[in-house]
């Protein structure tokens, strides 16, 4: 019998540990993010000047794994027909966005706001789409006919 | 119930001196984690900086997220406003 023959579920399954504790490590590392340096960013100088960005960081991951065991039929060469595998997969995504400045000068120091119109602007448009449709159908001519029908 | 699954919480960062001032920034951390399912979600934003000056003194300033609260602005706003025309009508209707 030779090395690939010898599989057995219980060798498998710890290389599936194995996996699972990488992936726990990872998600581990992925909970210290949530730190005071993933939000302000390093002081960049000009002068007597200091800026210091800040931001909202937005962090989100997944994970998943599995495996799973068979038997069948000796196959040729005397291998044992028995076989497993497993598996695993996983996602993320960051999102930043700028929210503040704090500009630190020989006067003082001062927090200002990051606007972003962009955004601003599509909330408008939707919520103003959201508030026509429904005034729409509100006062639709349809449906005063049918309140005056009484139906 | 929630806590081990919904944690939020104030973090205070390094001091950074500029200047004769050192400013202590501050930020908030939500991480929530569904039970059972390796993974989750981390959102870090920031609160506000204290600015220490050489004299002694101490002041907090806040960090107002504008565009945050333009947004939820204008949809509690057009909410409101639909609210608004469906009682007049519904108070119109009845007399």
């Amino acid at each position: 019998m030779d090395e690939e023959t010898s599989f057995t579920p219980n060798e498998a399954e710890v290389g599936i540990t194995a996996s699972v504790e990488a992936v726990e490590n990872t998600l581990n590392k992925f909970l210290d993010t949530a730190n005071v340096s993933r939000v302000y960013g390093e002081p960049i100088y000009h002068g007597d000047t200091a800026i210091i960005p800040a931001a909202e960081v937005l962090t989100g991951l997944g994970f998943g794994t599995g495996y799973g065991f068979g038997s069948g039929n000796e196959g040729e060469g005397g291998n044992s027909g028995k076989g497993g595998g497993g598996g695993g997969g996983g996602g993320g995504r960051t999102l930043a966005r700028p929210v503040a400045v704090i500009v630190a000068s020989p006067e003082g120091v001062r927090v200002q706001e990051v606007v972003d119109p962009t955004k601003i602007a599509l909330a408008a448009l939707t919520a103003g789409g959201f508030m026509m449709g429904m005034l729409m159908r509100l006062i639709s001519p349809k449906r005063a006919m049918r309140e005056i029908k009484g139906e | 119930m929630l806590a081990p699954y919904i944690n939020m919480e104030t973090r205070v960062g390094e001091p950074i001196p500029v200047g004769d001032a050192t400013i202590v920034p501050m930020a908030k951390s939500l991480r929530i984690q569904i039970p059972g399912l390796p993974g989750g979600l981390i959102w870090n934003r920031p609160v506000s900086v204290l600015v220490q000056t050489s004299d002694g003194g101490e002041q907090v300033l806040p960090i107002r997220d504008v565009t945050r609260r333009a947004q939820l602005g204008l949809i509690f706003g057009s909410m409101m406003g639909l609210l608004a025309v469906w009682l007049v009508k519904r108070l119109s209707k009845k007399e």
